[in-house]
């Protein structure tokens, strides 16, 4: 087991508030973490660094060694919890545009997953339903052969038949040496894939357990020590 | 292949229970290929690591076996097995027994519901 | 990485402009055609002006759409929702800038070029052949008097400067959309803001230089010579001053990447 991601003494303020407050985190190889924390907990922030997309005002954050840049791009598969894809472009014309960037990418897995679902690459994104598109994006990200998987808020807003196909596609693309972090407030959905959980609460770490461990504890579900460590 | 979890007890011990109660039951049979961490994992919607934990339990119990490169077979003698599901069975009928005579009720009234209800 | 950057940005660039380009061209070949059959009925006046009209339309369209089509390329892909694929690509920030900027000024200038091969085709004929001709005689005196040389290098500097001043041009615009994303709402108008204050601000201090340059008082003599001087010198000083505006254009874009790019690199706020 290897450590992918540290994060050390991570702040970020925004004007007037602080997202993320000295938080300090490790994330080893082959595991399933679950980041949960209510709205405005830091999660999306703490993804954003991770990827580059924000820079915090103090600490430091490595992926496999590497500080978020080039080279962690290369190593890291993201889900943004918004639509990120060109909606002009057909399934085809993405997947190219992945296949063309990331030397991971595996062509034939993705175009495997979208047989499955009986999506046409032919096929506009703006034509998908809102499911399929959810699942279109999953697959490109999951179809990389990444070291850290990072979705944001992957079942969020879908039914309970793409939440069962984003769960199974999550397990069955497990590989010990990467490490997949879902950040929910959806708990009780998927507690049962997760190794880790990660509580975070106004931008600090509460919590870094797993979930059986959790349960032997305190003889409850995950999804129910959540509501009691954030009940206001 | 049915897989009911509780959410308020870990997981993996209720895989390694229910593996042994199938093997007992005899949905999987002596000798047989169990099926992979990842098919178990996707079935059950748990984490494959807790599978393979569960794996290894049974294993070392020797309730299963593995072989490198080819996965987990069922010991061809499945007593370990037998034994380790009838003392689950054994130990949840008792908890339930002892907590409807807390309630008061005696063994008529307590099989009279069970009788009822298990339709 | 950045070839891969730039083939997906034309693919994107043609997706929304080759219709309009194809859609100039075709009506510059009606219009010529429309004038095989000129008379001096009312109605063919009313088609041949309304096919001019539709003709300048297009152009105009062509143009400003060209335009609209390069800032949002840049605004739409780094800074909305598709910035978070754009940005999570391993490629760097400057490289991100430097593939965008490369296509602008592309797309830009193939658009000036399929304008002129329309007027080219819209009044291809006997009077495209005597403009043609026109231009070579004003060229050749030019040259005989100034030299051929001379004349060649002109024309060199001339297009060095329109192209660096596309460029730069294209990383203010740039450098006023990143700098506008910082803020938190109005995004786009934060752009357009920084753009006019700068410029007025540029305005306001060539205003005060001129100012203070002029109401400085030279001796006669000085004049003097400095008159002579340039009289002497006229052909160097107007290549001087070619690179010297271009040298000053360029270093000018230089600073508008580099805030482009420390903007990004530090306060990246993505919609």
């Amino acid at each position: 087991m290897s450590v992918l991601l540290r994060c050390e003494g991570i702040t970020k303020r925004y004007t007037n508030v602080v997202a993320l407050d000295n938080l300090d985190l490790t994330v080893e190889s082959g595991k399933i973490i679950g980041l949960l924390g209510p709205n405005g907990s830091g999660k999306t922030t703490l993804i954003k660094l991770i990827n580059g997309l924000l820079q915090a005002n103090s600490g430091s954050i490595t992926v496999c060694g590497n500080k978020p840049g080039v080279e962690s791009k290369k190593v890291v598969s993201y889900l943004p919890d918004n639509n990120f894809l060109n909606s002009w472009m057909t399934v085809e014309q993405i997947v190219n545009m992945f296949a063309d960037f990331y030397e991971d990418f595996r062509k034939d897995l993705a175009y495997e997953m979208l047989s499955r679902l009986a999506i046409e690459p032919t096929c506009k994104l703006k034509t998908l339903s809102k499911g399929n598109k959810e699942k279109v994006s999953l697959i490109l990200v999951m179809s990389r052969n990444a070291r850290l998987y990072v979705l944001d808020e992957p079942i969020a807003g879908v039914d309970p038949a793409t939440r069962d196909y984003i769960i199974s596609t999550i397990i069955n693309n497990y590989n010990p040496e990467a490490s997949v972090i879902i950040s929910t407030h959806l708990i009780s959905d998927i507690e049962e894939v997760l190794d880790e959980v990660i509580f975070i609460k106004q931008g600090r770490l509460v919590l870094q357990k797993s979930v059986d461990e959790i349960r032997e504890e305190n003889g409850k579900s995950v999804d129910a020590l959540f509501r009691e460590v954030f009940k206001w | 292949m049915s897989w009911k979890l509780d959410k308020n007890r870990p997981v993996c011990p209720q895989i390694t229970e229910q593996i042994c109660v199938k093997i007992a039951s005899g949905e999987y049979g002596a000798g047989e290929k169990l099926p992979s961490v990842r098919e178990v994992a996707v079935a059950a919607g748990v984490n494959p690591n807790t599978v393979q934990k569960s794996f290894e339990q049974l294993e070392q119990s020797g309730v299963i076996y593995s072989v490198r490169g080819s996965g987990n077979f069922v010991s061809d003698d499945i007593t370990i097995a037998k034994q380790s599901a009838n003392e689950i069975i054994t130990n949840k009928t008792a908890n339930y027994i002892e907590e409807m005579r807390n309630l008061g009720l005696d063994k008529e009234q307590i099989l009279k519901y069970v009788e009822e209800l298990i339709k | 990485m950045v070839k891969k950057l730039i083939k997906h940005e034309f693919i994107a660039y043609l997706r929304s402009l080759l219709p309009i380009e194809l859609a100039l061209v075709g009506i510059a070949t009606l219009l010529r055609f429309i004038q095989i059959f000129e008379n001096d009925s009312t109605g063919y006046s009313i088609l041949f002006v309304s096919a001019v009209i539709a003709f300048v339309a297009a152009i105009i369209v062509c143009i400003v759409m060209t335009f609209i089509v390069s800032i949002q390329r840049y605004y739409k892909n780094l800074f909305k929702a598709e910035g978070y694929l754009t940005f999570t690509l391993p490629v760097t920030h400057s490289q991100h800038i430097f593939a965008k900027l490369i296509c602008a000024v592309s797309v830009t200038v193939a658009t000036l070029i399929n304008v002129f091969i329309s007027v080219c085709i819209a009044t291809a004929g006997e009077f495209t052949v005597e403009l043609f001709k026109a231009a070579g005689y004003i060229l050749n005196r030019i040259s005989e008097n100034i030299g051929a040389g001379n004349l060649t290098f002109y024309i060199i500097e001339f297009v060095i400067a329109a192209i660096v001043a596309l460029f730069t041009e294209y990383l203010l615009f740039y450098a006023c959309i990143t700098l506008g994303q910082t803020a938190k709402k109005n995004r786009v108008a934060a752009a357009v803001g920084i753009y006019f204050a700068y410029y007025y601000a540029t305005q306001i201090l060539a205003t005060i230089a001129i100012m203070i340059f002029s109401s400085i008082t030279f001796s006669h003599e000085f004049m003097m010579a400095v008159s002579d001087f340039i009289d002497k010198n006229a052909k160097q000083l107007l290549h001087a001053g070619s690179w010297l505006f271009i040298v000053l254009t360029a270093v000018m874009g230089f600073v508008y990447y580099l805030v482009s790019l420390k903007v990004m690199q530090k306060k990246l706020n993505i919609e």
